[in-house]
């Protein structure tokens, strides 16, 4: 397991990006929130349990992620207002995952992140967003059966195109 | 599907531990494998997210954390210097410390020299005072001393007692 900052950014840093990228929709927002996440890595890494740095880090990255849209709540990603309250799924289909996402309550999604893009499991999940495994496991299925509602047919579209391409 | 059933079926395609019998009932479902199915389709398209940060950010980063590090460490290098100096000097005035108590112990002389002192008759018994021997020892600078002196009162007090003991008598 690692130990200093260093390897954690080795293996971590592009989850981290990935997983701000995806909360926050912006390249610049998401390299900003991965670097002050590395450095407060390295400033606090001492005070962290050893064998539970990935959940103690995913902590910090979603409470970064929250310190960051309770200050520019302006600029958050207006979704629902973007498509005027329409949230029938045929109407959905043409957005991609990112938008999809945005539909997504806030404790939904961040599990559900957590859990694909990070990797984490239900524990350490559970630990990085202060809550139980089973509130977890209910999280991580109610936003599993939004975006499957929401994006059925264009993910069944998408797997028709890559049998096409690949036969 | 029921939510519960959904819940079942999500928790086992990410591999946590299941109800068997919960697990069995959802699997029954018509719906169940177009589930697993989506979730899996849904875990793909989130994972053919190639997005990375930019090379001269990662080699920023690497070289301010590496420099951290150093940092850390060398700290906690001087941090365990500190204490393993503090320690063998707190060794050293101790054994010194031992040594000088062992010194001044080792020629001290056994008790067997004689001081008065009065002992308290048997109330009862209607005896009047006699004297007790205690042990003393002696010290170089100014003659003899009691070996405790929390067994031995000083005479003035001593004196005190004894004079209002035999006048209670």
């Amino acid at each position: 397991m690692p130990r200093t900052a260093s390897d954690l950014f080795e293996r971590y840093h592009v989850k981290t990006y990935r997983y701000f990228l995806r909360t926050v929709g912006s390249h610049d927002v998401a390299q900003d929130l991965t670097q002050e996440l590395f450095l407060r890595v390295v400033r606090h890494l001492r005070s962290c349990s050893p064998g539970r740095e990935v959940a103690w880090m995913f902590r910090i990255a979603r409470n970064l992620v929250v310190d960051y849209r309770r200050e520019h709540s302006e600029r958050s990603l207006p979704l629902a207002q973007a498509v005027g309250g329409r949230t029938e799924a045929t109407q959905l289909v043409a957005f991609g995952l990112s938008e999809a996402l945005g539909l997504l309550a806030d404790a939904d999604r961040e599990v559900f992140l957590l859990r694909e893009v990070a990797g984490l499991d239900y524990q350490e999940l559970a630990e990085a967003c202060d809550t139980t495994p089973q509130a977890v496991r209910l999280r991580v299925s109610r936003a599993r059966g939004r975006l499957k509602a929401l994006l059925s047919r264009r993910l069944s579209a998408d797997e028709n195109r890559r049998r096409n391409e690949d036969g | 599907m029921t939510p519960n059933q959904a819940e079942v079926l999500s928790a086992f395609f990410d591999g946590e531990a299941v109800e068997t019998d919960a697990l069995a009932a959802s699997l029954q479902e018509h719906d169940a494998i177009e589930f697993l199915l989506e979730f899996a389709r849904l875990r793909r398209a989130v994972h053919e997210d190639t997005s990375r940060p930019t090379e001269e950010f990662c080699e920023a980063m690497r070289e301010r954390l590496a420099r951290a590090d150093r940092q850390r460490q060398s700290r906690r290098r001087l941090a365990q210097t500190s204490l393993a100096a503090s320690l063998a000097l707190a060794a050293a005035l101790g054994g010194f410390t031992a040594r000088g108590a062992l010194e001044r112990r080792q020629p001290g002389p056994r008790g067997g020299a004689l001081t008065q002192a009065s002992q308290a008759p048997d109330r009862s018994s209607g005896a009047t005072a006699q004297p007790v021997s205690l042990p003393i020892v002696k010290t170089p600078d100014d003659g003899t001393r009691a070996r405790s002196k929390q067994t031995i009162p000083s005479p003035g007090l001593r004196m005190r007692f004894t004079e209002w003991h035999d006048a209670v008598l």
